[in-house]
């Protein structure tokens, strides 16, 4: 096996984005980065006005991690669905679960950027998780997929 | 961080081992690697992208500017962003052939 096959990715499936499946609950996301260029595009511009702090080191971990989660609530996350039906028979639905935001209510919350981030607050080694997957290469190689759709 | 990735990187790893292994403190060039400050990943990979785009001759060449132009335009990189993308990958680029060409004087 060559070298592109152990480390070439799938712009497509990095664009298209892959499920992480969390049980009852499953997320659609594309790659933070490689041929994901919206993400760098979106972090370039939320960054830029602090590149002086950054070089001098005064740019403080809370500020990069609010910055961080506004970008892959616009550019990673593409999709969620929470499971209405059962485990042998799941039946996805798109919306995010009102407890999961810190809110109350039946009803699935649409899948947006607002409520996106109140996941990331409300959970926040939910994002740490889908941060380490988001950066995880190997799950977006076409052979990876293609292996696990055949398993 | 470009002339690091380029000429370090590759063998850090086995460096960091070697050293491990012997229980030997880690060189100098590893312990102050550089970081990429965050946000600077779509020129620094724009770089790396278009290195391979460079036309073939006896000295290295700059990356051309319709590569550019087209990696722009590809990608949505617009407005001032797109000034950005020319500025720091052409100051990549200058450091990078400065190097390759006093390698090459060695």
């Amino acid at each position: 096996m060559g070298l592109k096959n152990q480390f070439a990715t799938d712009v497509g499936l990095e664009t298209k984005g892959i499920y992480i499946d969390y049980g009852n609950d499953r997320i659609l996301i594309a790659r933070a980065g490689g041929g994901n260029k919206k993400f760098a595009r979106l972090l370039e511009t939320k960054t830029k006005p602090f590149r002086r702090a950054i070089a001098v080191g005064a740019f403080d971990g809370d500020r990069s991690l609010a910055i961080l989660r506004e970008v892959y609530a616009e550019a990673v996350v593409l999709g969620w669905e929470v499971n209405k039906g059962t485990d042998v028979e799941p039946k996805w639905e798109k919306g995010i679960d009102p407890a999961d935001a810190g809110l109350t209510g039946e009803k699935l919350l649409p899948v947006n950027r607002e409520n996106v981030l109140k996941v990331f607050a409300n959970l926040p080694d939910l994002f740490l998780d889908l941060q380490q997957q988001a950066q995880a290469g190997a799950l977006f190689r076409a052979e990876m997929s293609d292996a696990s759709a055949g398993n | 961080m470009l002339l690091y990735t380029l000429e370090q990187a590759p063998h850090e790893k086995k460096i960091i081992q070697q050293c491990l292994r012997e229980r030997l403190p880690l060189p100098q060039a590893i312990q102050k690697a550089p970081d990429l400050w965050i946000g600077l990943e779509l020129f620094f990979g724009a770089f790396l992208d278009l290195d391979g785009d460079r036309p073939s001759g006896w000295s290295m060449r700059p990356i051309p500017w319709t590569s550019l132009m087209n990696y722009a335009e590809a990608y949505n990189i617009v407005d001032e962003q797109r000034e950005d993308l020319f500025f720091y990958v052409r100051a990549m680029d200058r450091a990078y052939i400065k190097r390759m060409d006093e390698k090459a004087k060695k």
